[in-house]
């Protein structure tokens, strides 16, 4: 931090004073309590943070919860491809409200997202009660927690797609097509490609998104250990039981998680921006 | 108020944009700053305004003989005027020139009427007054520009900076404006620097012309000097076509293939590589042979369009292209065809050796 | 980010090669299909739900002094974060917009890093500095102050999850925007805070106004992170979602869709917002041709 200083001199005023309290608002807020977390597991001891971080019951919820958050961003990149596609592309009545609509997910709070999926879905929900002869148990199953991860994700997809897709030059698809390429041809090999980063960084934002979640899924997952334990609720039981260093643990495995995808998401712009020339 | 400017140097990290420069403007002057792009020109026009600093400990500029390097750019009284404008856009044109005036600490500050009539005032002067309650982006290009004239005006500045004022405008729209110009600052007098990479917009509107290269001063003089005496092979390349003729000097005489020039004293460049420059328009074409100092040619194409119609000519000898430009008359006259042969002779050769110039030839 | 204002341009098909109806047809269908099953069903839920047993009971949820105390707290905690991150957005965006400094790229990871942290991450930081084993809780407790299940930890957690919105809105429009209007400002003789007032701060107001949308409605819909450090204590350190979560697991659910349905309508009106805001930028951007 002690290095940031102009490259040139500006005429305009208040860098210091702006960028002072940028840099100290930010430690303050974020920096500070963020190393907290780091420092308080190396209070731990190595063989402490291994045995906690690899209990069965911990592994479990990492299997529950890396899992559904990769099918609900799996879903979310096939639907949200069409969905991105259909808004572009065509014009049909209320095209408008559902484009505004797109962000609901983000827009609403995770826990009335959750009560809200719990009621449709539960064995007595409107659709839970057509799923359950059919021997689809929806709530309070892995299910219920993939259903709460793609709805939550749904908008990255969608929003990152979108500008790609209003910035794709027509005369490419028209090059393709007096090239002789028919249309699957010129979507497989000209279109898809020029998408595919945008395709990537929304998925991979969806699944950054569902990773941490935590409002939307406790009421529908129902919580049974070793079967629908999301991680971001055994921290909140270790904390309740007063667990300190056992939540602290946890949440630096998840934290390094999402670390990496963020990581991954910015690497992935800035190679994207150098082969395109654009940013994802 | 006259600007002087002594040994500025100015460089963003390794590149130095501003070599040294040393340069006077006298009071009530229009001066063009005129280079290819990357010159330095927008530099220094901006490090006159305040709006970049030069580099610390280099040099001194001066506003009527007083130091102006700890003043910032609001307290020289300049008005400036951005190459894009830099027009508020969510203002209106009225409240745009009214701006300056409006900004002004409450003791400063004239009553709003006052402004009123004062924005009116400068609205009339530029022909924009119906156009007051409009936003910049429903104004054409040329309004744009004279509203940005305007609002730089409007505060009353000692000292008019105008960076690139007619780049972004159309052919037409430019000539007009440039004129225009010119007439504004024939009425106003305010001591002007304008920056522009057009010859024919330096050479057409300014008193004074400072050709730049590569962060330095390569002339400084009124239009005719610089068109008429150019000081270097640089100065005379950027300001028109140009037509070379390669030879050696020797004995007092420069040699080019078929022609001799007189130097008028024994030179120091003595068998030394010379290049001669000469104008399109001082190339002569006849039909004949007149003299044993003529060049042969051929006419590969005739562009008879516009006021001076040129010739674009192969020299026998050594295949080398000459352009040549005629008086209508002359072209009339002489009723050339292509593929025709011709004979050619310069007038008005300047013979530069190793980019220092030695003398020439009428 | 998905909550970004973008211009949008009308629909583009290349000439000639626009789909046939037999693939465009169905497209629809199928996106129609999805977005009613994972937008509109859960919306709808929430307000069918509510108003399950009628307008009466619904509007009785809201005259129990905890909803009450909830709806105020919420309204606290949203009154104190979004100032303070506006103020901090401002700050941010003057020095990372309109200058060139080393380190800025690194500034910009870090001030997205909430977006990258887990609700309930976000609040467990908190509790491990404030909390009663935490690095100050000793010397907190001894003053008797209290951060942690408390209204301070609350109002700290919603301000680490709501702070890189209005910076978020801001920078890339002001980086686009550049710096010459700031400087024709200064040349005319405005100081450096007329310069912000009258020129900066009414070329971006309607990305300041979606992010402080964007802000407040984060801040009072929170839950995770709030959850963690509010300890729940009944009518005293309950906002609105967590109020949701009691009622809810009380099996009270008339009143627990009731207050939740604030909550959705809220969201609604950031969505109406943002459209509005949207709308505005485009009808700029179509007076502004550069």
């Amino acid at each position: 931090m002690k290095n940031l200083r102009l490259k040139q001199p500006s005429v305009l005023p208040g860098f210091s004073l702006t960028l002072g309290y940028t840099v100290f608002y930010l430690s303050l807020i974020v920096l500070l309590p963020l190393s907290a977390l780091f420092l308080r597991t190396t209070a731990m001891g190595w063989e402490a943070f291994w045995a906690t971080v690899t209990d069965p019951r911990v592994v479990a919820s990492y299997r529950l919860t890396f899992g559904a958050s990769l099918v609900g961003a799996l879903i979310n990149a096939v639907f949200g491809f069409i969905a991105a596609w259909t808004l572009v592309r065509y014009s049909f009545p209320g095209k408008k409200l559902i484009d505004a609509l797109i962000d609901l997910p983000f827009a609403l709070p995770t826990a009335v997202s959750g009560i809200a999926l719990t009621a449709i879905y539960a064995p007595n929900g409107w659709l839970g009660q057509h799923l359950e002869p059919l021997g689809i148990k929806a709530a309070f199953s892995p299910l219920g927690v993939t259903i709460a991860l793609t709805f939550i994700g749904l908008p990255f997809v969608v929003r990152t797609l979108q500008p790609a897709l209003e910035e794709l030059d027509p005369a490419v698809e028209e090059a393709a097509a007096s090239l002789g390429a028919d249309r699957v041809q010129t979507f497989v090999r000209v279109i898809l490609p020029a998408l595919l980063p945008a395709l990537l960084t929304g998925f991979a934002l969806s699944f950054a998104r569902a990773l941490g979640e935590y409002g939307s899924v406790v009421f529908i997952s129902g919580n049974m250990p070793m079967r629908t334990e999301i991680t971001a609720l055994l921290i909140i039981a270790k904390l309740e039981q007063y667990d300190y260093a056992g939540a602290t643990a946890i949440a630096v495995v998840m934290l390094i998680a999402s670390f990496t995808i963020l990581l991954g998401i910015n690497l992935l712009q800035w190679w994207s921006s150098r082969r395109l020339g654009t940013g994802a | 108020m006259s600007i002087e400017v002594r040994n500025l140097t100015k460089t963003f990290g390794s590149f130095t944009a501003l070599h040294d420069i040393s340069l006077t403007v006298p009071d009530g002057e229009l001066v063009a700053l005129l280079g290819p792009s990357g010159c330095g020109k927008t530099t220094l026009l901006r490090v006159i305004a305040g709006l970049e600093p030069p580099d610390p400990g280099s040099g001194a500029i001066l506003f009527h003989n007083q130091d102006v390097a700890n003043r910032q750019v609001g307290e020289r009284q300049v008005g400036f005027v951005f190459q894009h404008y830099a027009l508020f856009r969510h203002m209106t044109v009225f409240d745009n020139v009214a701006f300056g005036l409006q900004v002004k600490p409450r003791r400063e500050r004239r009553p709003k009427a006052e402004i009123r009539d004062r924005v009116m005032a400068l609205l009339r002067l530029v022909q924009l007054e119906s156009q007051a309650d409009r936003f910049p982006s429903q104004l054409s290009g040329g309004q744009r520009q004279r509203v940005a004239l305007a609002r730089a005006l409007a505060v009353e500045p000692k000292v008019l900076l105008l960076d690139e004022p007619f780049g972004a405008l159309d052919a037409k729209v430019r000539l007009e404006l440039r004129r225009w110009l010119r007439r504004l600052h024939d009425e106003i007098h305010v001591t002007s620097v304008f920056v522009t990479h057009d010859q024919e917009e330096a050479l057409e509107v300014a008193d004074k012309v400072v050709v730049m290269n590569q962060g330095r001063i390569e002339q400084i003089g009124t239009p005719q000097e610089i068109y008429d005496q150019p000081a270097n092979p640089f100065v005379y390349n950027f300001l028109g076509s140009v037509n070379l003729f390669h030879g050696r000097v020797h004995t007092g005489h420069a040699h080019f293939d078929g022609i001799r020039v007189d130097l008028p004293a024994p030179s120091a460049a003595d068998d030394h590589e010379v290049v001669g420059y000469v104008r399109p328009h001082d190339i002569e074409v006849e039909r004949t042979r007149s003299s044993v100092e003529e060049i042969e040619a051929v006419i590969v194409h005739i562009h008879g369009a516009g006021g001076m119609p040129r010739l674009e000519l192969e020299r026998l000898d050594n295949h080398e292209r000459i352009e040549a430009e005629l008086t209508r008359d002359r072209f009339r006259e002489l009723a050339l065809q292509t593929g025709e042969r011709v004979f050619i002779r310069p007038r008005n050769l300047r013979v530069f050796v190793e980019g220092q110039h030695l003398d020439y030839q009428i | 980010m998905a909550g970004s204002i973008a211009l949008r341009k009308g629909p583009k098909t290349a000439a000639g090669t626009g789909a046939p109806s037999w693939v465009k047809w169905p497209l629809i269908v199928l996106t129609l299909g999805f977005l009613t099953l994972f937008l509109f069903v859960p919306l709808a839920a929430v307000f069918t739900e509510a108003l399950r047993k009628g307008v009466g009971a619904y509007l009785a949820s809201f005259s129990d002094p905890a909803a009450l105390a909830a709806i105020k707290l919420t309204l606290i905690t949203a009154a104190i974060a979004v100032p303070l991150n506006l103020l901090f957005g401002l700050a941010g965006a003057w020095a990372i917009a309109k200058f060139n400094f080393t380190g800025k790229s690194v500034l910009l990871t870090l001030i997205d890093l909430p977006f990258a942290v887990s609700p309930v991450i976000s609040g467990l930081i908190y509790v491990l500095l404030f909390g009663l084993q935490g690095w100050l809780g000793p010397w907190l407790a001894d003053h008797d102050v209290k951060i942690i299940f408390a209204v301070p930890g609350i109002v700290l957690a919603t301000i680490f999850v709501t702070f890189p919105f209005v910076a978020r809105e801001l920078i890339p429009l002001m980086q686009e925007q550049g710096i010459e209007e700031e400087q024709a400002a200064l040349s005319l003789g405005a100081s450096g805070w007329q310069t912000f007032w009258r020129v900066t701060l009414p070329n971006v107001k309607w990305a300041l106004l979606y992010g402080v949308i964007l802000c407040n409605a984060r801040a009072m819909g929170e839950f995770g992170a709030v959850s963690v450090v509010s300890g729940h204590i009944r009518g005293k350190t309950n906002t609105i979602p967590l109020r949701v979560e009691i009622l809810y697991n009380e099996y009270n659910f008339v009143a627990a869709f009731a207050v939740a349905s604030l909550l959705a309508i809220l969201a609604l009106l950031t969505l109406a917002a943002k459209s509005l805001v949207e709308w505005q930028a485009q009808r700029q951007a179509a007076r502004d041709p550069e």
